[in-house]
């Protein structure tokens, strides 16, 4: 009977854990999802505000040296490019 | 492929025709006698040359040859698209800047004379053209000096001048004109120098015809009382212009506007000038500015040579990363 008893009362005792996760679980998921669209929406925003602005690049001679999204990628090309000429300012 | 090079109008010049004929070479040959005869016509380093006797008519009509009747027309024309930022009514204010001599011997010269009150720059619309007569009046205290719009001009003129032999290429100083695509089909690739670094380029254009300028305060500098004097004048003040852009590059269909284009940006600096050459659909252009930014205008892509796209995309850095 103590047995029983202690086990009917484990029972709600268990559920209430389980009922717990899984609202935890499901304000994750919305939270998550919520947070998807917000992420997607700031980038199609920022993507909106790159086509309005002017497209900005580094010189040459700077982004050589992280060598991350640069110029400097171009540098094998146009060192196997030979120029005709080369505007600058007057000289 | 025949290339000369010689000196004129204070700078490097370079000829190309895209040819091996004979006629080709002996045309190449004619291209420095026509800078000759436009430099001693047009040159404010000469007092013999027709621009000086100009500047000392005080006010009085001047019948004027072919050359600088068109330069003239060509300089109005640049006032006019520049509402009067690019003008030749500045040869007082360069004076006062320190640049009263060739450039060659400015570097040379004392730098320790004092910084002059500019002028203001006398308004180009009171500049008289009697077209009949072909005679120019100038307004009185007016003194002309046609700067890079006389040295686009006559890029354009000697290009065109050799394209009716072959495909012509003609670099007065950095300023290139270009008749027409390349024999081959192909377009001509031309560098754009990197103001940081005179010997690497910061892009490679590919162009079929037209012009491409380049301005910049990075070369023809002075020291005047310790501080560093440039030639690009701006008319709203009378002196150099306080820009953040170091240089400007802009494609153009001809060399006269590229030169006019670029002139502005820099003088508007990055804010305004940008967008001045982005509003323009004949127009491409890429500022450096002074804090080594590089900005570019949208159709700039459409001249950069590309053999790998996705490496170009690569490099462009939003405005907002």
């Amino acid at each position: 009977m103590n047995h029983q008893t202690q086990a009917i009362k484990r029972r709600p005792t268990a559920r209430k854990s389980t009922t717990g996760i899984k609202a935890f679980m499901m304000v994750a998921s919305i939270a998550m999802t919520v947070g998807g669209w917000g992420i997607l929406a700031l980038g199609q925003a920022q993507g909106a505000l790159a086509a309005a602005q002017p497209a900005i690049v580094q010189p040459a001679s700077t982004i050589n040296q992280n060598g991350v999204n640069t110029f400097g990628s171009l540098s094998p090309l146009r060192q196997s490019t030979q120029s005709i000429a080369r505007t600058r300012s007057s000289r | 492929m025949q290339r000369l090079e010689f000196r004129a109008m204070g700078c490097h010049m370079l000829a190309v025709l895209d040819s091996d004929d004979a006629a080709a070479i002996e045309a190449l040959t004619e291209a420095p006698v026509w800078f000759e005869e436009w430099e001693a016509s047009l040159s404010r380093f000469r007092d013999d040359s027709e621009l000086s006797a100009l500047n000392r008519s005080e006010g009085g009509p001047m019948h004027v040859s072919e050359t600088l009747w068109q330069v003239l027309q060509a300089a109005q024309s640049a006032a006019r698209e520049s509402n009067g930022l690019v003008t030749p009514t500045l040869l007082d204010a360069l004076h006062a800047a320190g640049y009263d001599r060739s450039f060659d011997l400015l570097e040379t010269a004392s730098v320790a004379a004092n910084v002059l009150t500019p002028p203001p720059a006398p308004d180009w619309r009171a500049i008289e053209l009697d077209a009949p007569n072909r005679t120019v009046r100038l307004p009185h205290g007016a003194r002309l000096d046609f700067g890079g719009v006389a040295k686009g001009w006559a890029a354009d003129q000697a290009a065109r001048r050799l394209g009716t032999i072959a495909p012509a290429l003609v670099d007065a100083g950095g300023d290139i004109a270009i008749s027409g695509i390349r024999a081959n089909g192909e377009p001509w690739q031309i560098g754009i120098a990197d103001p940081f670094n005179a010997e690497s380029d910061l892009a490679m254009l590919m162009i079929d015809r037209g012009g491409v300028a380049t301005s910049g305060r990075d070369f023809r500098k002075w020291q005047r009382a310790g501080k560093w004097q440039h030639h690009l004048i701006d008319p709203r003040t009378g002196a150099p212009a306080e820009t953040d852009v170091l240089a400007v590059t802009v494609i153009a269909p001809t060399t006269r506007a590229a030169e006019v284009a670029a002139k502005v940006a820099l003088i508007l600096g990055s804010q305004n000038g940008l967008p001045w050459i982005e509003a323009r659909s004949d127009l491409a252009g890429l500022l450096v500015l002074e804090n080594g930014q590089v900005l570019r205008t949208r159709r700039l892509d459409g001249y950069i040579r590309d053999e790998s796209p996705a490496a170009y995309g690569d490099m462009i850095l939003p405005a907002w990363s």
